[in-house]
């Protein structure tokens, strides 16, 4: 894996697919590896897979052969997800690594970031969308989409809202599909929101998008 | 076979620990890690540090083995084996000591320990015969006694080092007596654990005939045939020979006995030299797979002259021999392709457990610098074997 020497961990093949245009976006992809945990085969490509996979990551700290680590989860929503929960079991994850929750600085939409007690470096840890709502990657698109896009966004949702034949999917994934939706309205259809981000769809002066882009610089600058 | 790994104040391991062994284990690490200096310890585990195995030890390393005449200067230099201590001195401390093996296992511990002996010689009345006999009485002088006022002891003071495991005094070996060869005191020869060592360079031609003799006509020399066709399919069948030549050369005889091979589909013999190092190595390593029995068998450097695909088979001989003899295998290596192959073996052969170590130094600050090691067991291979995640 090159110079690589940080990790960024996501749920998903989706997710680094996107993640990998937004570290590009910034110089930070010669640094950091994207990685779902089977892609660093771990067992599941999933929420519970970031977890379970995590202790392995932060086990390669000691000695330096991963210098930072970063993980990226959905919040999702009560009972077994929410943002709540999520935070409380990543605390309990890290802990026996000598890793302590820093109290989020300013904004709440900061990201967490772990201080170690014992000299190695800061890890992070991102909970979609905003460090503080229930929910998914796909609602902190919805916050940071261009002006532009706004109305034709707009429209998807609508027409998500507007099905008239019952919905085979949960509330959790309305977003999913309005963002789905609105994707396939554009130039090139069908491709995830990676695309969104390679084709600058979105607001990099919006607030969420520029918190996402400080946590990152933070954990692996 | 050791279930999990303790060295302390062993040269640049200060306080090293593995929590798992299995029965084949590959330790990675870059150049200077302490990879080697593991097996170094393993090796001295294995030979309960007697005085020969730390003075041929000291040798590989150009290290003091033996007081000199020269030597009439500073007391904390010039004894022998102060290099096998962290920081290349005795410790002034007398409760640091080297320790080497399991920390399951408080029986098997072996300790080796600088301390200082006073010895002194005592005439005493046979009141049988009415002769006097010299009687030596020997006492440890605790390092933190007075600080070692040597005029305030009786008898002569002699720097010294101890070794033990578990409860048992293996030996004593005096380190002075200066322009001779160490003498010791009293030693325990048993309970040595066998161990073969498969060094980074090519072995003398001798010591592969040697080990030839040992198998040749057994069962075991199907094993090393088998070996040699991994790497030359049509090998059939090889002898050593005495080498003329080099007994005409310049008085010193160097090499004795070369192999000479017969080839499927060749009248000649030719010489196994000329086969490539690949053989050769394989020659070597399958060679000391027998005595290794029973004990220890440790491979610096795996994949020297080893290409990808005969190291898997390689490391598959070494796995089925390990369970058959009974030894633990321990095996350094800087290279993925070892790494790799060696998982893939160590996956399939679920019986025989594999494990691989990372030697190297902690980032902590509370560590300083100290080497440790991280532990990837069967299950954390797999995950390493998809991503070449830094494992090297």
């Amino acid at each position: 894996m090159g110079n690589q020497s940080g990790i960024l961990l996501v749920e998903g093949e989706f997710d680094r697919a996107f993640f990998e245009v937004i570290c590009k976006s910034i110089g930070l992809d010669t640094s950091v590896k994207v990685a779902p945990p089977k892609s660093l085969s771990g067992t599941h490509n999933t929420k519970e897979g970031v977890f379970n996979y995590s202790p392995t990551l932060l086990s390669q700290l000691a000695d330096g052969s991963l210098t930072r680590l970063g993980l990226v989860v959905d919040a999702d929503s009560p009972p077994t997800g929410g943002f709540a929960t999520t935070l409380t079991r990543v605390h309990g994850i890290v802990a026996p690594y000598g890793y302590k929750p820093l109290p989020t600085l300013g904004v709440a939409a900061s990201g967490q970031i772990y201080k170690n007690d014992d000299g190695l470096a800061d890890i992070g840890l991102w909970v979609m969308p905003d460090n503080a709502a229930n929910g998914i990657l796909e609602d902190w698109a919805k916050q940071c989409l261009l002006p532009a896009e706004a109305a034709l966004f707009n429209l998807a949702a609508t027409t998500v809202a507007a099905l008239p034949v019952p919905k085979k999917f949960s509330g959790l994934h309305v977003s999913k599909a309005e963002v789905a939706t609105w994707l396939a309205w554009q130039k090139q259809p069908g491709h995830g929101l990676y695309r969104a981000a390679e084709d600058g769809l979105f607001d990099t002066g919006s607030p969420q998008y520029v918190a996402l882009i400080a946590w990152l610089e933070h954990v692996f600058a | 076979m050791l279930n999990s790994l303790i060295i302390k104040n062993f040269r640049s391991l200060e306080d090293f620990q593995v929590a798992k062994l299995g029965r084949v284990n590959l330790i990675v690490g870059k150049n200077n890690s302490g990879k080697s200096t593991v097996l170094e310890a393993l090796r001295i585990y294995a030979g309960n540090a007697q005085g020969p195995l730390l003075e041929t030890i000291a040798g590989e390393h150009d290290e003091k083995t033996r007081m000199t005449d020269s030597y009439d200067g500073d007391p904390d230099r010039g004894y022998p084996f102060q290099d096998l201590f962290t920081g290349r001195r005795f410790p002034v401390a007398d409760d640091i000591e080297i320790v080497i093996g399991s920390a399951e296992e408080a029986d098997n511990v072996l300790r080796i320990q600088h301390v200082f002996m006073s010895e002194v010689h005592e005439s005493v009345l046979d009141e049988g015969t009415g002769e006097s006999n010299i009687r030596v009485r020997r006492r440890v002088v605790q390092k933190s006694d007075g600080d070692l006022d040597f005029a305030s002891i009786s008898g002569e003071i002699r720097p010294t080092l101890a070794v033990t495991k578990g409860t048992r005094v293996l030996s004593t070996i005096f380190l002075d007596r200066s322009g001779q060869r160490f003498r010791s005191g009293i030693s325990d020869q048993g309970g040595v654990i066998p161990c073969s060592i498969v060094p980074t360079h090519f072995i003398s031609s001798d010591e592969l005939a040697d080990g030839w003799d040992k198998i040749a006509l057994t069962e075991s020399e199907d094993v090393v045939r088998q070996a040699l066709r991994y790497i030359s399919p049509d090998f059939e069948s090889m002898t050593f020979i005495k080498n003329e030549d080099v007994q005409r050369g310049l008085g010193r005889v160097a090499i004795q006995r070369s192999a000479m091979v017969k080839l499927q589909n060749s009248s000649d013999r030719v010489p196994l030299n000329s086969l490539g190092d690949g053989i050769l190595r394989v020659l070597q390593l399958a060679l000391k797979i027998f005595p290794a029995k029973g004990g220890f068998l440790l491979i610096d450097e795996f994949e020297n002259g080893l290409h990808y695909s005969v190291q898997e088979k390689i490391w598959g001989l070494i796995f089925e021999m390990a369970e058959k003899l009974n030894f633990q295998v321990f095996a350094t290596t800087h290279s993925w392709d070892c790494i790799e192959s060696f998982t893939k073996v160590a996956i399939a052969r679920k019986d025989v457990e594999g494990v691989l170590f990372r030697v190297g130094k902690s980032v902590r600050d509370s560590d300083k610098g100290r080497i440790i090691a991280t532990v990837f067991d069967e299950a954390a291979l797999f995950n390493i074997t998809q991503t070449e995640a830094e494992v090297r």
